[in-house]
């Protein structure tokens, strides 16, 4: 469970260019969730996420997770920090091996690891962002914008963290990528239980996989809750320049024509049933 | 940790000093230097403080900022001082040991502590009041008559534009990187010496590369907009030296004048 208390963060504080980014942000997220957030740029996403995974410190507040209040005096850095995975945005500039093994073994090597394990989760971490074989033995400077963006992805889940931010991870990527890793991060999150913060302005990806989401303007949260109740307030997201999934729109379009189709409705498949369901009535 | 650097930081502002000409602040910060060091007596040092004082009073920069500039000096003041205070010889104040305060030794060790902190306040309050831009443009200008003989004004001054661009770019880069590394469990804080050198390649790696891959982004950028030299440049603004910049000359070679008397005016008894 995390909990965050009142969280602020003032960036330069004290000084001529003095920003808020954070303002009293308290939320309670819980564990094994697949959380969405979103928010336009300048929000303060990366920089609450920066604060939940324990890189910077809250200016007030407190951060807790799983009992433990983060920056305390009895709290375990280390074991807090590889407990946590965060893939900062935009994170090919972190890359600095000879090559892609030695990049993505980084992590576990400094987690202490033993060495058959380090390579196993190497190869797992690969094959979980779509990296050939063959690739891992290149320097990760010779590499695509994409392999590389790959690259470092995988460095940060071949930590096996318990609880996995990603800030924009799939910004810049193809489609066909894009989605690749995402659904295996889903699968990830199924398979081992794990708690993922998703950091994304796709609400396509938003509706697709989260289960709750956390909206954020100027600094502080707006809104949590789950995925179908956020997708429910189309004009109050638009208020704050963000938009719904498509399919949700085409449904509110059709209800405000007179069509009795239900609000919230964010996926495919349940938005076609429901209109099936429109359709049959229209014809008796 | 990276942004208490105030050294060559600009404080935004509209005051009188702001809108000074940079060549008049660049010249007068010599101007001050210089008097710094010619400063023989402590009357001579009051009427600086006090003209230091009329200047950042008008900066209306807080005393906060100025005072900053200090820190990272702070070291090397005090070790400065520790070594003028017991390695001068002369008239005997206080002995122990091995060691000993002399009464020259003393005076020495206050005249350097004052010199370093009024050179920092000098340098700061230029550098606080002036944005980059207009510093490099107050010495190309300032330089410029130096072309004659075959000086690159205009190549020096845009060389220290885009690195002095840059300086808060890199410091935002090296920032994120570490949090990068931080978060994949590098440890920079524990360790002997070659272990935290060590722990220092993951971050200056990728600093280089992003350093060489941004000055090839910048000269593409700047060729493509046709760049080549100063040769027959205009500016967007030209310098100009207004009734500022007379009023300022006029205030600071009076406090010259009067700091230089000073020192014929040595008040006997007070050291
Ligand atoms: N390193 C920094 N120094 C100063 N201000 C920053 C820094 N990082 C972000 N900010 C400011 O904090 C605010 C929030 O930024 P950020 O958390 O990056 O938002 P988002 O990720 O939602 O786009 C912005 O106004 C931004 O200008
Ligand atoms: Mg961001």
């Amino acid at each position: 469970m995390i909990k965050l208390t009142d969280v602020s963060y003032t960036y330069m504080s004290g000084g001529p260019f003095e920003s808020a980014a954070v303002e009293n942000v308290s939320v309670t997220l819980n564990s094994g969730e697949f959380i969405g957030l979103m928010g336009h740029t300048g929000s303060g996403k990366s920089t609450l996420i920066q604060m939940i995974a324990g890189l910077i410190k809250p200016t007030s507040g407190s951060i807790e997770i799983d009992g433990q209040v983060l920056h305390s005096k009895n709290c375990d850095k280390r074991a807090m920090r590889f407990k946590t995975g965060l893939v900062m945005q935009y994170p090919e500039y972190q890359l600095f091996e000879e090559t892609v093994f030695k990049d993505i073994s980084f992590g576990p090597t400094n987690m202490g690891l033993p060495k058959d394990e380090i390579k196993r989760r190497v190869e797992s971490a690969a094959n979980l962002v779509g990296l050939d074989e063959d690739i891992l033995q290149k320097s990760p400077f010779e590499l695509s914008g994409g392999q590389k963006r790959r690259v470092a992805i995988a460095g940060v889940l071949a930590m096996e963290p318990k609880l996995l931010i990603l800030d924009e991870p799939t910004a810049g990527l193809d489609p066909a990528g894009r989605d690749e890793i995402l659904f295996k991060i889903r699968d990830m999150h199924k398979r081992l239980g794990i708690t993922v913060i998703l950091v994304s302005h796709s609400m396509e990806d938003l509706a697709n996989l989260t289960q709750k989401i956390m909206v954020m303007n100027h600094g502080r949260l707006v809104m949590y809750d789950k995925t179908s109740e956020i997708f429910k307030k189309t004009h109050e997201l638009k208020d704050l320049g963000l938009a719904v999934p498509q399919i949700t729109e085409i449904c509110d379009k059709l209800r405000e024509k007179g069509f009795p189709v239900p609000a919230g409705i964010y996926t495919l498949d349940t938005a076609k049933a429901e209109i099936e369901k429109v359709l049959k009535n229209e014809k008796r | 940790m990276l942004k208490d650097i105030t050294l060559g930081q600009y404080f935004p502002g509209k005051s009188f000093i702001h809108k000074l000409d940079p060549r008049t602040k660049i010249l007068c910060a010599i101007v001050y230097i210089a008097v710094i060091f010619c400063i023989k007596s402590f009357l001579g040092y009051f009427v600086l403080f006090a003209f230091t004082a009329l200047i950042v009073a008008l900066s209306k920069i807080p005393v906060r900022f100025v005072l900053k500039g200090l820190k990272p000096i702070m070291m090397f003041v005090a070790i400065t001082a520790l070594f003028n205070l017991l390695l001068t010889d002369g008239r005997i104040l206080w002995k122990w040991g091995f060691l000993k305060i002399t009464y020259e030794g003393l005076t020495q060790a206050v005249y350097m502590v004052l010199r370093l902190f009024f050179l920092v306040f000098g340098t700061s309050i230029l550098t606080l009041t002036t944005s980059p831009i207009a510093l490099t443009d107050g010495i190309e200008r300032l330089l410029s008559p130096l072309k004659k003989i075959g000086v690159p004004a205009h190549e020096f001054a845009m060389m220290m534009t885009i690195a002095l661009r840059f300086v808060p770019t890199l410091l935002e880069e090296t920032d994120k990187i570490i949090k990068a590394q931080t978060a994949r469990g590098a440890d920079f804080e524990s360790g002997n010496i070659i272990n935290r050198a060590k722990a220092m390649v993951p971050i200056l790696i990728p600093l280089f590369i992003s350093a060489f891959r941004r000055a090839d982004d910048l000269a593409t950028a700047m060729e493509c907009r046709c760049y080549r030299g100063g040769e027959n440049r205009t500016r967007l603004r030209e310098l100009k030296l207004g009734y500022r910049d007379g009023v300022c000359w006029f205030v600071v070679l009076i406090f010259s004048a009067l700091i230089l008397l000073a020192n014929y005016f040595q008040v006997s008894g007070l050291l």
